[in-house]
């Protein structure tokens, strides 16, 4: 039998690899091809006849070259005036310039209707908002990605072989079964998305790759734990369906932006009250025998309390004052908890949420100058941390003290080389927090190099993805949302990764879907479901059709 | 919208810092994971700090000097051959820095970047060295309590077959090992002395090489000679002396005077020609530089030098490629240690064995080789290295205080069966002829017969 496991090993730990390299592949592959509709929602016609289209439901007037409706006349502003759909109507406000609505002089937000004429520094525009002609809506081409998922599901049934072949003499039930349930899951979502008209590919492919690693870490490390993270799986799914399915409606979320942000900062609040610590950072909740990170969920709640209080922020500052107000508030709380990973994390995300929103740089710079202020005074009042920044660069001095796990985690590394050196045959597991903070050595240690860059390879195409969903994307609560959620997945792997190498001072966060974990692993899910809402198009919904090939 | 796409190209610069990073690990892993894997706490080589998975050490012969089984490092059962090449093999917890378990530990277990530390025979990768086991053990007995060296390797292939150096250890012991001086030091490689008489044949060289006529060029000795107005004194008295019969006698006083003729920078230069000042090495393995600085000397230092004092240093394994070199010719067939390196499912990797380096004419190389030969047959005495055709010099190298000088032997066989140049240092044993060659005689005498 050990020549069996033997030869399977010598033979997948080449396979395994080149699966992966074939599944990046496909995934370029589809986004190259991938054709996002684009439908002309409205539009303004000059005199002349000449149209400016807008494909998404709100669109900005001005000189400035990013503007969707580009007005180049000097007695323009950059930035006019905005126009954008809510509750169904078209409306029009003032960004700063001067705006006449049918001769009519307008201060506040006002409704457009079909053939309203607009006046713009002395150019005057015809509104249409109807009898749009029909572009083709079925152009949204997408590839139907079932032979990348056929490509997974071999790469899952070697990894989990090769594993159960490891594991043979005392092979845990549950091994295979969980191995076998992943499987079966993604098909059954597979096959449910198809019916549905929905596509599945893009931002699911890498959540599956890097799910299934984390089920295989997990199956090496902790087999007893295994349904447990199989049922946190399960329960992020469902919970990322769920908030796509809300986020749909982004009028009722931003009515609801002040209930949000309370339950956050309320829930968070308690746990700085009631918290118990875990491994350095006071940021448990118990409730019964059940724990949980709140923070884990203030992440998620950043991006919808950001995404709402922007969207039409353009016109209201104090919306903005109430988001800087909110991030001020649960960053108090994480300092309090001494949870430094997850403060870098949620000020990166809100520097990027802003960003795609603020044109004021002097306040961008303002907030930049007040977070090297609060990191000084963090170092002074914590000593450990600023432990952490000596031993930084120079693990190798204190390889058996503070710089432990860094150390070791660099040695399995090197011990994986690029093909790993098999599941389960890892030494790091024995370190504490290697399946979760170090769970990049484990990759590279038992999968190989190659198998851990494609991991984190897959937050940058999730980035990138991000990107071409922010262009296409309904409105801007979605474009926000969908980059503050990729920034958040890059910048936490980042902290992992760099942070467990040696790169970064070692904070101690997960790598999202791969790190064993409860509220993470779900709180990562719910991530997807911006993902989700983003893929929705300006078109509406009775018109949604996507033609596979 | 576009201008809120247009922002989110802050996304596309985090991933792109984000890969910068990625590449600058991967770098890293490629450039340094060896040391990083091959670090002492790595549980897939080392148990207890002791290196436990590498692959087989055998010698030309195929004697296993070490090897794993079990996840247990063993060495050779005996403890002479353990002790004789312990050097060479190296210890478990790299004290020898130039053993082979120490400079070939990525080799040995096999580490490489693809497939890091798994090996499918799950044992790292086998070596098989030229020394013999058996020689070095000759050579060791040889040495007996004397603390010193002897290199000996085919001039015609360049495989060094012994490689012992004293005081030794026994590698396989893990206690009372650090107390004594200098125990881990390999002197071949690493080992530096002052050169005595040795260095005479540098500064032949250079005459052969330089000075036309050089038959022509006589000098006297009157138990030594006076050197910008400070004597230099010989062990005899010699008379007129040419270049030949100096070298027979070793007379200090004529080889100081070929020195000044010959100039600091000519000297300099032969001698760098064969490997002074100059980082050497032997399979990677780099050895202590043989240093020969004279530019700032006054003339009697620069007498002094031309015949091994003043501040010269040599290396002995420098001075058996130099060696090497004159029995080859001119040229020097580089010595090297490791034959070939396998794994189950073949040789992984062989040495570039074979390097050739030029050192001197072929004229040069013939004439200095019959002038050691006749201060074989007309001085120390054939009879004591029947059978070797023995071409050698010896060398007495006072090291300034009131210590027994070391002793020197080196040279070359020219019989076709034992093509072999050979180095012998024995610290603190007095005058070259003796100690040293006696050494010498016994080990080259005990060496087995090349074909």
């Amino acid at each position: 039998m050990e020549t069996v496991y033997a030869l399977y090993l010598a033979i997948s730990r080449w396979v395994l690899p080149l699966l992966s390299c074939l599944l990046v592949f496909l995934w370029i592959r589809y986004f190259r091809l991938s054709r996002p509709p684009r439908q002309t929602v409205a539009r303004f016609v000059t005199r002349e006849g000449d149209p400016s289209n807008l494909y998404a439901q709100e669109g900005l007037i001005g000189r400035s070259k990013h503007c969707d409706i580009l007005l180049p006349l000097p007695t323009v502003e950059k930035r006019h005036a905005v126009v954008y759909q809510k509750k169904g109507n078209w409306w029009i406000a003032s960004l700063g310039g001067e705006v006449w609505v049918n001769e009519e002089y307008i201060e506040e937000e006002t409704i457009l209707l079909h053939g309203d004429m607009v006046a713009i520094a002395e150019q005057e525009l015809m509104f249409e908002c109807n009898d749009l002609e029909e572009e083709d809506v079925y152009s949204y081409r997408m590839p139907s990605g079932a032979l990348s998922l056929i490509v997974l599901t071999v790469f899952q049934l070697v990894m989990g072989g090769q594993i159960c072949l490891r594991f043979l003499d005392a092979l845990p039930t549950m091994l295979p079964i969980c191995f076998g349930a992943l499987v079966v899951g993604q098909w059954i979502y597979f096959a449910a998305t198809r019916l549905m008209h929905r596509p599945m590919l893009l931002a699911e492919l890498p959540i599956l790759y890097l799910v299934t690693l984390g089920t295989a870490v997990c199956a090496c490390a902790t087999p007893d734990v295994l349904l447990k993270q199989l049922f946190c799986i399960g329960v992020g799914v469902v919970g990322c369906l769920c908030l796509a399915f809300l986020l749909r409606y982004h009028e009722f979320c931003y009515g609801a932006r002040y209930v949000f942000a309370l339950i956050t900062v309320g829930v968070m609040a308690v746990t700085v009250v009631f918290g118990t610590r875990i491994y350095g950072a006071r940021n448990w909740l118990s409730i019964g025998s059940y724990s949980f990170q709140p923070s884990e969920f203030a992440k998620v709640a950043l991006l919808l309390v950001g995404g709402c209080c922007l969207y039409v922020s353009l016109t209201k500052w104090k919306n903005r004052w109430f988001f800087l107000f909110f991030c001020a508030a649960v960053m108090g709380t994480l300092v309090l908890m001494v949870d430094f990973g997850a403060i870098a994390i949620f000020f990166v995300t809100m520097l990027v949420i802003l960003l795609m929103r603020m044109t004021d740089w002097r306040l961008v710079t303002a907030i930049g100058l007040g977070a090297v202020a609060a990191g000084t005074v963090v170092l002074l009042l914590y000593p450990h941390i600023a432990d952490r920044f000596s031993v930084w660069t120079n693990v190798w001095q204190y390889a058996s003290s503070t710089g432990y796990q860094q150390t070791r985690t660099m040695i399995a590394a090197a011990s994986g080389g690029l093909l790993g050196v098999g599941g389960g045959n890892g030494t790091l597991l024995s370190v504490a927090a290697a399946d979760t903070d170090l769970v990049f050595g484990v990759l590279c240690e038992e999968w190989g190099g190659i198998i851990a860059l494609c991991a984190a390879m897959c937050f940058v195409a999730l980035g990138f993805y991000a990107v071409r969903l922010a262009r296409f994307a309904a409105c801007g609560f979605y474009a926000t949302t969908v980059c503050g959620a990729a920034v958040m997945m890059l910048f936490q792997t980042a902290l992992n990764i760099f942070g467990s190498t040696d790169l970064l001072p070692l904070t101690g966060v997960t790598m999202m879907f791969v790190s064993r974990g409860g509220t993470s692993l779900i709180a990562a899910f719910l991530l997807l479901a911006f993902f989700k809402a983003a893929e929705r198009p300006a078109c509406g919904l009775e018109t949604e059709r996507r033609r596979y090939y | 919208m576009k201008r809120i796409s247009f922002h989110s190209l802050a996304v596309i610069v985090v991933a792109l810092l984000f890969c910068a990073g990625l590449g600058l690990f991967y770098g890293r892993l490629a450039l340094v994971g060896d040391a990083w894997a091959t670090y002492p706490t790595n549980r897939h080589l080392y148990k207890d700090g002791h290196l436990v998975k590498a692959g087989e050490i055998t010698d030309r012969d195929g004697t296993v000097l070490a090897y794993t089984r079990k996840g247990t490092r063993y060495f050779h059962e005996d403890i002479r051959i353990r002790q004789a090449t312990a050097h060479t093999v190296g210890d478990l917890d790299g004290f020898v820095s130039t053993g082979v378990h120490s400079a070939f530990l990525n080799e040995l277990t096999g580490y490489d970047l693809i497939n890091g530390t798994y090996n499918m025979s799950g044992e790292g990768h086998d070596m098989r060295l030229t020394v013999d086991a058996d020689l070095s053990v000759t050579a060791c007995q040889a040495l007996g309590n004397r603390a010193g060296t002897v290199g000996i390797y085919n001039y015609k292939t360049g495989e060094i077959l012994c490689m012992v150096s004293t005081p030794t250890f026994d590698p396989a012991s893990e206690t009372g090992l650090a107390e004594e001086k200098g125990v881990y030091v390999n002197r071949l490689l690493s080992g530096s002395y002052a050169p005595g008489s040795i260095f005479k044949l540098v500064t032949a060289l250079s005459a052969l090489e330089n000075l036309d006529d050089v038959a022509s060029h006589r000098y006297t000795c009157a138990r030594g000679v006076t050197i910008g107005g400070e004597w230099l004194s010989c062990l005899g008295n010699h008379g007129k002396v040419d270049l030949e019969s100096a070298l027979v006698k070793s007379c200090n006083a004529a080889f100081a005077q070929f020195a000044l003729t010959l100039g600091r920078s000519r000297l300099t230069k032969t001698a760098e020609k064969v490997g002074f000042n100059q980082t050497l090495t032997m399979d990677g393995i780099a050895c202590t530089q043989s240093c020969y600085q004279v530019e700032k000397s006054n003339d009697i230092d620069f007498g002094w030098s031309g015949i091994g004092q003043h501040n010269d240093t040599v290396n002995p394994f420098q001075f058996l490629t130099f060696m090497g070199g004159i029995a080859g010719g001119g040229t020097c067939v580089w010595p090297y240690l490791v034959e070939d390196i396998s794994s189950f499912s073949g040789t992984v990797k062989t040495m570039s064995n074979g390097k050739r380096v030029s050192m001197m004419s072929k004229d040069a190389a013939a004439t200095l080789s019959d002038m050691m030969r006749k201060d074989v047959t007309d001085h120390y005495g054939d009879g004591n290295f029947a059978g070797l055709e023995l071409c050698a010099k010896t060398g007495t190298a006072e090291i300034g205080d009131q210590s027994t000088p070391h002793s020197w032997f080196v040279g070359f066989c020219r019989a076709p069966d034992k093509p072999y140049a050979f180095v012998v240092v024995v610290e603190n044993a007095g005058a070259g002829l003796g100690v040293a060659s006696h050494i010498a005689a016994r080990v080259l005498k005990a060496a087995p017969k090349w074909s």
